[in-house]
């Protein structure tokens, strides 16, 4: 009786919420009366080749992400994709496209699918193949599809140099990454509808959510008027940042605050991604400051006063990832390297930690600082001794991390962070402690980058507003985990349902069906169809949240 | 301090830590990346799936000796199981030791290749399925929270976050 009580109240609520005014909330705007306007957006694609056909560049920082060459288009002269080398890996990078640029895409990625088919073919008859020679190819190649390469300074460093097919090697895999640009209202509608709602993302998600208590309350009782009200709520740009803001704080929280969890996730993630920062941790990174996006708001509200009151109304954030209590253990690295481009030994820097910590842990802290690695868990283990500055201990920095990740969006102040650069001596930094960390003024919030991190770092890279165009909207997301959008997301653009964890995986034709399929999902975004089913999607992810 | 212990066994007794040279381990995780998504959102797997993504070992003679032991591979499935008794897991576990005989001694690379790709997938949902657990533990004990209702002044502001916003 239960069961069909539930079923009638669920399909009793998804008819009233298909008649809802989800998606018409711009006030101005009467959706009944005239279409909706287009996104507008941004759009570009990082496609990391994953068979490490570059090994001998994996331990050389010089050439990494650094551009080889990029292909441009003749017809107007810019550019529609460029090579750049990570770790052992080549990837390709293109250019944003905005919203009226289809057609560019279209040849941008099917020059991408032609040039790599080049590179595959001498491979699998060759084993491998110098740059010089593939380019020699690429470049015949080109003359068919009117777009001409451009090469770099940097690579006269790799011209020579081999791309090796590794042994047993019978398949090509990307890891792919887009990055999309788009006006904050439509961030929460937007992600939901590309991973929900039963994923495992759903639960960072709903713990992110503001009002989310209120929100499932008003499911519960099946409060159809109260559900579109906060439906409108979530379509504003203010929120859409609170959200953003909410997810990385959730996503960078430890579920295990145990230092030597810290240690061995930190040398895993060395070992299996050669990676060892937090955005590896964020299914949506923010490229752009936050502080930066609240300043593009010009909004009276105070910041951190609305942000603690909305998501105080979120049990996932406040009492199951315990955000405001278990920040401040978050653990993430930097990793330091000569000026020849090899791994810095940071072992004196053993010295500086508690005895405690060391008897315990010692043999991993060998090996991180070997590896040119610094990370939180260290730095929150250093002796009573080592200051931050004249005032403050490392401690009661890390103890306040929450509060200044909070209250920094809307008045930066600070940014911490290790002086250690290509060309010191070692042997200098070990006997000057007070030198090796450092307080400067910030104008940015201290999650862009988080503290200790090196300023060029990706997350909140995007600085330099005269860069962006802000037509395109004041978010520049990241979306590092594209290939696990879900069946939603594509039946909506008609795709297979099995390209679910595969999504721009493979390097294939469909690759470009696939790219244009979501480049066309997001200039009809906007559509009232579209809103009452994430509406509906996302009262039942909050409803059902499992993982 | 036992449910701890519990943990630590667990790690142990899995080996989930262990490093794999003769391996590329970027390509291992993207690919274990997809099932763990799959079994996630309870989307089928099948064993075709799995056959093509045994992509990532580069060098059968650096690999660890344990990925040619059945009876390690055995082990390894008995534990996992035990450990994350879910259906989807369960199909995915079956379909692994099916492919894992089919390959047998003949084919050792693409054997080996299943037992790493298991072993990843296993270290991976296993934390997602402790996650989960936790999640259930905790909405036991807290359903009176989402009886609360935020107050009247605080849903207005946020219905209203926007007024008095001058972007564009």
């Amino acid at each position: 009786m239960t069961r069909l009580y539930k079923y009638i109240s669920i399909f009793s609520l998804l008819l009233h919420l298909s008649m809802s005014c989800w998606g018409s909330t711009n006030e101005e705007h009467d959706s009944n009366q005239s279409p909706l306007k287009i996104m507008p957006f941004k759009i570009g694609f990082e496609f990391q080749e994953s068979s490490g056909l570059c090994p001998w560049a994996k331990d050389d920082n010089n050439i990494q992400k650094q551009i080889l060459f990029s292909i441009k288009s003749i017809k107007n002269d810019q550019k529609l994709w460029h090579l750049v080398i990570d770790t052992n890996d080549i990837e390709f990078v293109t250019r944003p496209f905005s919203n009226d640029e289809e057609t560019d895409l279209q040849q941008c990625i099917d020059s991408i699918i032609s040039n790599f088919d080049i590179l595959k073919k001498i491979l699998i008859e060759q084993k491998q193949v110098t740059f010089d020679s593939w380019l020699l190819l690429v470049e015949q190649n080109l003359s068919d599809s009117n777009c001409y390469l451009r090469k770099k300074d940097r690579y006269k460093f790799v011209q020579d140099q081999n791309i090796t097919l590794p042994d047993n090697h019978e398949n090509f895999r990307y890891a792919p990454q887009v990055t999309i640009q788009h006006p904050l209202e439509y961030t929460i509608p937007l992600y939901y509808s590309l991973f929900g709602f039963e994923s495992s993302h759903m639960l960072q998600f709903n713990s992110s959510l503001p009002l989310k208590n209120t929100f499932s309350n008003y499911i519960n009782n099946c409060n159809y008027r109260a559900i579109q009200q906060l439906a409108i709520g979530y379509q504003k740009k203010l929120n859409g940042l609170v959200f953003l803001h909410a997810l990385t704080l959730v996503c960078m929280t430890p579920t295990d605050d145990e230092d030597g969890e810290a240690l061995q996730e930190t040398e895993d993630n060395l070992l299996n991604y050669a990676q060892v920062d937090p955005k590896m941790k964020l299914p949506l990174m923010s490229r752009r400051p936050f502080s930066n996006m609240f300043k593009d708001l010009k909004s009276d509200k105070d910041y951190a006063t609305y942000f603690q009151e909305v998501m105080l109304d979120n049990d996932g954030f406040q009492d199951f990832f315990e955000v405001p209590k278990l920040f401040n253990k978050t653990n993430y690295a930097e990793q330091f390297f000569e000026e020849s481009g090899k791994i810095l030994d940071l072992s004196f820097f053993k010295n500086f930690l508690t005895d405690d910590f060391k008897a315990l842990f010692g043999n991993a802290v060998d090996r991180l600082l070997s590896q040119g690695i610094i990370s939180t868990t260290l730095l929150r283990n250093v002796k009573d001794d080592f200051k931050l500055n004249e005032k403050s201990s490392i401690q009661n920095l890390f103890d306040h991390y929450y509060q200044l990740a909070v209250t920094s969006v809307a008045s930066p102040k600070h940014f911490y962070r290790i002086n250690i650069n290509n060309n010191m001596n070692t042997e200098d930094l070990a006997k000057d402690q007070n030198q090796l960390l450092q307080e400067i003024d910030s104008l940015y919030d201290v999650l862009s980058p988080p503290i200790f991190l090196d300023l060029k770092n990706s997350m909140g890279y995007f600085k330099n507003d005269d860069k962006i165009d802000k037509d395109y909207g004041e978010a520049v997301i990241e979306v590092r985990g594209i290939s696990n959008v879900k069946e939603w997301f594509l039946r909506k653009c008609q795709l297979d349902e099995k390209l679910s964890g595969i999504f721009l995986k493979d390097p294939g034709k469909d690759l470009s069906n696939q790219a244009l399929k979501l480049f066309k999902f997001l200039h009809n975004f906007n559509n009232k169809d579209n809103y009452e089913d994430i509406l509906f999607g996302m009262t039942h992810a909050v409803k059902n949240t499992k993982l | 301090m036992i449910l701890r212990c519990l943990n630590l066994i667990t790690i142990l007794v899995l080996n989930i830590y262990s490093s794999s040279y003769g391996c590329n381990m970027k390509l291992l995780n993207l690919e274990a990346d997809t099932y763990t998504s799959r079994l996630g959102s309870r989307y089928p797997i099948l064993e075709e799936n799995i056959k093509n993504s045994l992509i990532f070992v580069t060098d059968l003679n650096l690999i660890g000796q344990k990925y040619f032991d059945p009876e390690g591979f055995n082990n390894l499935q008995s534990i996992a199981l035990s450990k994350i008794p879910t259906e989807e897991f369960q199909q995915f576990a079956n379909s692994c030791k099916k492919l894992y005989q089919y390959y047998g001694q003949e084919n050792t690379l693409k054997s080996s290749s299943v037992y790493l790709l298991f072993e990843k997938v296993t270290e991976k949902y296993y934390k997602d399925y402790k996650l989960l657990q936790k999640l259930n533990s905790f909405k036991k004990r807290n359903q009176k929270i989402e009886s609360k209702i935020g107050n009247t002044r605080l849903i207005d502001t946020f219905i209203n976050a926007d007024k008095h916003i001058n972007a564009h």
